[in-house]
């Protein structure tokens, strides 16, 4: 039985005994459910009728132009998702899961608050209770979607331990689904977490990448040179890279959030900066100090303000199939503005470092090149934030 | 130099043998002050414990509740490291078998063979890893050495050549078969958590304990402690009655929190010494 917890060297399940058996039944289910044509109709039928599956690419001419005009920018929409990010591939995916496993009660973290709505909208659809651990900073600058989880009828605890941000919450959803584990399903939120979270969720998000593929074909008759996205846990990068890891002739680039400056405690980049260890039940890359204590992260956009990434990242990573790079807040907000400006589209600000490092991109490569960015997500959510960051008297330029 | 010669399954032994029930401690190193956890930690085998355990503090305790987690902050703000750790646990010199708790990452971050030769030194006998479970070893090396890698799971194994004796977890979610295989491997003694949750919450199935207890003591030959929500001599006397012992944590960095220095362990002593008795006087309740 090919049975492997790991990738290479990371993965695993480093967690409490006591939700061990949860993992194994949660494998079993995943492999016994998943491919089953009940399923699968189930979830195609609900991504086209409820999530408005699937989305478009948007051959981003303006922007194109506006980067120097040499480069061909595609832009993979997941931002028209229903709840607004591609994270509601994984929430009903997770959801449904939960339902053929009798499971009625839903926990969950989440960081910017796209991952919370998602599990809350997939939750009121499926008739299952919902509760969200946020991080206490978070629910401060992601106010809006605190509003929309809990119309949507979730229990929403804020987190006060720690650094008040993604990895506090992810701390209390797993206590509290270690307490509750028999009667609950832990719904991650992204490629992270013990063995079988990181496949599974791939399984979902991986969604993105082979709509990406056909459609880039059928739009431009070729593959892209590369494909951009941004990483803090990293399911919209996996999502969309997956189907293009065995096309060696396509670069895949991931953008970490490089906060304010490279100092550990002011950026989020564990790819770049960080060394392997073990966080949430993983042993992946991690931002941690010289006694294994995990770090502070800081990121303007809060779904990467996360010190961990998936193991399937670092073993990309290692191989050296994927390239790292990372991208500061206020390049960021520039990028987030320009995509506006340009293409009348607000993108959240996590994919607005995928979109800066493209525009970086666009400028050295060869005349020709096609870029496919993966848009994770809408930037309503982050106009607040922008607006009190971009209306301070001196803007500091990034060196 | 070995503070305590005996081993932790010895000490344990001993104390069933003599018709008690085993009494094990835990306290986070540093916690409330290096100084304060040096008299705590001599102030446990003068209540008459058998094993101490301590704990090392990490930023993101999975297994724990508000109490241990706000303990083990405080030290980080301090400054706690695994070899400061290690230091006050040799400068403490307990004549009872120490045991050390502590979450994966920072033994990872310490390295393994530094650990091996470190905590010897200061004569620590054993490891508790919460966020190690038991995996079955053969599949494990098969996979290791088949890609000729370092996976953190081979840390128990390392620690177990190294004449260390690793402490296993079983919690109730545990099935039978994968139960008898963590009561085989574990050295020691079985550590039982009693109920689905984190340290310091309150037991709210004490039956569903005690047929777990049952169940562990069952599935090894090994003495079965239980640990997680005993907060209390009655709910000690309680748990003990169907195990071999307890463990206790929260109650004693709680009653550690206030006042000064001297009262903090003087009531950390009563309450520990309360304990005792009852787990003397209690036996065959």
């Amino acid at each position: 039985m090919g049975r492997d917890d790991f990738f290479g060297r990371f993965g695993g399940q480093f967690v409490p005994e006591t939700v061990i058996p949860a993992l194994e039944e949660l494998d079993i289910l995943r492999r016994r459910v998943l491919a089953t044509t009940a399923f699968r109709r189930e979830y195609v039928a609900l991504l086209s009728t409820w999530a408005g599956r699937p989305t478009p690419i948007l051959d981003a001419r303006r922007l194109a132009d506006s980067w120097g005009g040499r480069c061909r920018i595609l832009l993979k929409r997941e931002d028209l998702n229903h709840t607004g990010a591609h994270k509601v591939l994984n929430a009903l995916g997770q959801g449904l899961l939960a339902q053929s496993a009798k499971k009625h009660r839903i926990v969950c973290e989440t960081g910017a608050g796209q991952h919370g709505v998602a599990t809350a909208s997939v939750c009121a659809l499926l008739d299952l209770s919902c509760t969200v651990y946020m991080g206490a900073l978070d629910i401060q600058r992601q106010a809006p979607n605190v509003v929309r989880m809990r119309t949507l009828g979730a229990e929403v605890i804020p987190v006060e331990s720690g650094s008040k941000t993604l990895k506090d919450a992810t701390n209390e959803a797993i206590r509290d689904w270690v307490t509750n584990v028999r009667t609950t399903h832990y719904l991650i939120g992204s490629v992270v977490g013990p063995h079988p979270y990181p496949l599974l969720v791939r399984t979902f998000a991986s969604r993105i990448g082979r709509e990406a593929l056909r459609q880039v074909r059928r739009l431009v008759g070729r593959l892209p040179h590369a494909v951009i996205a941004c990483v803090g846990g990293g399911s919209n990068a996996i999502g969309i890279m997956h189907p293009f890891i065995r096309e060696r002739a396509v670069d895949l680039i991931a953008v970490e959030a490089g906060g304010r400056s490279r100092r550990l405690g002011s950026h989020a980049a564990s790819l770049t900066a960080g060394r392997p260890g073990v966080l949430h039940g993983a042993y992946s890359y991690l931002l941690q100090d010289d006694c294994g204590q995990v770090a502070a992260t800081h990121s303007v956009s809060a779904g990467l303000d996360y010190p961990g990434v998936g193991p399937e990242l670092s073993e990309l990573h290692e191989q050296g199939r994927l390239q790292v790079t990372s991208v500061r807040d206020n390049e960021a907000i520039d990028a987030f503005y320009e995509c506006t400006r340009c293409e009348g589209i607000l993108p959240a600000l996590e994919c607005a470092h995928a979109l800066a490092f493209a525009r970086r991109e666009a400028r050295t490569r060869p005349r020709g090149t096609i870029l496919l960015i993966n848009l994770s997500g809408r930037g309503d959510k982050d106009v607040t934030t922008v607006a009190s960051l971009t209306t301070k008297p001196a803007k500091k330029r990034n060196h | 130099m070995s503070a305590s010669s005996q081993t932790v399954e010895q000490a344990i032994r001993l104390r069933l043998e003599s018709g008690g029930k085993a009494l094990v401690p835990f306290l986070t190193a540093g916690f409330p002050s290096a100084a304060c956890f040096v008299d705590a930690l001599r102030q446990t085998a003068e209540s008459g414990c058998d094993v101490v355990e301590v704990g090392i503090p990490f930023s993101d305790p999975l297994a724990d509740g508000p109490v241990v987690q706000h303990a083990s902050q405080r030290c980080l703000d301090a400054g706690m490291t695994i070899r400061r750790a290690l230091d006050l646990i040799h400068l403490a010199h307990v004549p009872i078998p120490v045991v050390i708790m502590s979450y994966l990452n920072p033994l990872l971050a310490f390295g393994c063979l530094r650990l091996t030769v470190d905590a010897r030194a200061v004569g620590v006998r054993g490891f508790i890893v919460p966020d190690l479970p038991w995996t079955p070893q053969r599949r494990q090396r098969a996979a290791c050495a088949r890609q000729q890698i370092f996976r953190p799971s081979e840390i128990s194994e390392q620690l177990r050549i190294a004449g260390f004796e690793v402490i296993l977890l079983a919690a109730p979610t545990t099935p039978a078969d994968r139960l008898r295989r963590i009561g085989g491997q574990t050295c020691g003694f079985l550590y039982a958590v009693s109920m689905t949750g984190v340290t310091g919450t309150r037991n709210r199935a004490p039956f569903e304990t005690v047929k777990f207890l049952h169940r562990a003591r069952a599935a090894t030959r090994r003495p079965v402690l239980a640990g997680f929500g005993i907060n209390s001599v009655s709910s000690a006397t309680l748990i003990a009655a169907q195990s071999d012992g307890v463990i206790i944590g929260s109650a004693l960095l709680e009653a550690l929190q206030a006042g000064p220095r001297a009262s903090a362990v003087a009531r950390l002593g009563r309450f520990l010494t309360n304990v005792r008795n009852a787990l003397l006087q209690g036996e065959g309740v």
